[in-house]
């Protein structure tokens, strides 16, 4: 870990195209997931739920962060990747345009603030679930600005937030932690932190 | 539209959708979202077709917040018990016409959002808008160019899912799109892409700290300013006026 703490807070190229590089990724499957779930979110739009399949997703928006945060194990990369992956969207030509780049700002502090909680020090399920969860909570109350959720019934809202936390801890936390860990034990990680852990 | 400033224009609709998302006000964000979309469409060289089927998640997604806003709406909060309990209850429930307000607001606020992100999403073009956060914006050079490589990669990656998920098939492993089997090869693939880009890129001489050139000029010019203003006054007016 020793090592990880000298160069604190600066970026490597690779590290840069390496953090883009797997936005892509979860990019492509999320679009496809997307189109699965718009199938649920018509077939519950006339019951007034048309908004679940999208909260059922919503944690593959934290992956970014959470991923590279846990590879990298650094300082600002759980923020600074989340706002990568936003600026992607944007390139690829996200409906949501402009907007994104905010939300992903405020998902990164979310997951950021998680990591910084253990100084830095810890990366395992313990601060990988808070990651989750704090994305979760914080991309929520955004939801409040964002989206008008104050407009909504409180049993709704319980519902949507119980919803999205168990999709980030999904995503964000477990799928996100066991790939990074079966991708370290091929050896492919060893220039990055997660590759050195686990040598 | 295709004129401006690229990283102005992301700025400005940044605050505007801000400043949207900070009211409730109906007719402004109708009037957002069909100002956008004819500005878009009036804009030279937009693929119409294009544009419409785009706007169709949007009008889903908006018609989605409209019947959750329409039988969830916090001042209906009373039929609302049945949430968490059962589905067929919902198929009973009379349309009570209090929520409309509620349905207008949240459905009108996701075209507005529509209407921005379209505005911005065909008058604009990705390697301009990265040029001109790195000329005006001061993004680092290394950010810059190490998102557009990775961006540049996208259709490779589109086309690796579809052949990950037959090589599994092939091999008669059932993978769903986040299974763990299909995520693997795929980010394994990105990790060594990623290490030769770098290399690559840092064999031809990229470094960070040194004194760049830009081939690739975006200008700053009058009329970013004077979209700037107009855009973020025209809504100001709309939400003090209409209020």
């Amino acid at each position: 870990m020793a090592s990880t703490e000298n160069k604190k807070m600066g970026w490597e190229l690779k590290e840069i195209i390496l953090v883009a590089m797997c936005c892509i990724v979860f990019g492509v499957v999320y679009l496809v997931a997307v189109y699965l779930s718009s199938f649920i979110n018509t077939a519950c739009t006339p019951m007034g739920l048309g908004f679940l399949g999208n909260e059922l997703l919503f944690g593959v928006w934290f992956m970014a962060s959470t991923f590279a945060a846990y590879i990298l194990q650094k300082p600002g990369v759980a923020l600074v990747s989340e706002i990568i992956a936003a600026l992607i969207e944007v390139l690829l030509g996200n409906m949501y345009g402009p907007m994104v780049i905010v939300t992903g700002f405020v998902q990164g502090i979310g997951s950021e603030f998680a990591f910084a909680a253990f100084r830095y020090r810890r990366f395992d399920w313990t601060s990988m679930m808070l990651a989750a969860t704090f994305s979760c909570i914080i991309s929520f109350v955004w939801s409040f600005v964002r989206s008008g959720y104050g407009e909504l019934a409180l049993p709704l809202l319980v519902v949507f937030f119980i919803i999205r936390l168990l999709s980030s801890a999904l995503f964000a936390g477990v799928i996100c932690k066991v790939v990074a860990d079966k991708l370290a034990r091929t050896g492919l990680l060893k220039s990055y932190a997660l590759g050195r852990a686990h040598e | 539209m295709r004129s401006i400033n690229p990283g102005i224009k992301l700025a400005t609709l940044i605050v505007a959708s801000l400043m949207l998302s900070l009211t409730y006000n109906v007719a402004v964000n109708l009037a957002v979202c069909v100002v956008c979309l004819v500005a878009t469409v009036a804009t030279p060289g937009v693929h119409r077709r294009r544009l419409v089927i785009a706007m169709l998640p949007f009008a889903l997604t908006a018609l989605a917040f409209f019947t959750t806003g329409l039988f969830f709406g916090s001042g209906g909060a009373s039929n609302a018990e049945a949430v968490g309990v059962s589905t067929s209850a919902f198929g009973q429930r009379t349309l009570l016409a209090t929520d409309w307000t509620t349905a207008m607001q949240l459905a009108s606020r996701v075209l507005a959002y529509g209407g921005l992100g379209m505005l911005f999403a065909f008058t604009s073009n990705a390697f301009e808008l990265v040029m001109s956060l790195m000329q005006q914006f001061r993004l680092p050079p290394k950010f810059a160019y190490g998102i557009l490589a990775a961006y540049h990669f996208f259709p490779v990656v589109r086309e690796e899912f579809g052949t990950v998920g037959a090589a599994l098939k092939v091999r008669g492993v059932k993978a769903g799109p986040f299974s763990t089997k299909r995520l693997l090869p795929m980010l394994a693939h990105a990790l060594e892409r990623s290490e030769s880009l770098a290399m690559a890129m840092e064999s031809r001489g990229f470094e960070n700290g040194a004194p760049r050139r830009i081939a690739f000029r975006v200008p700053l010019r009058v009329r970013d300013a004077v979209f700037t203003v107009v855009v973020l006054a025209a809504i100001a007016a709309g939400l003090l006026l209409t209020s």
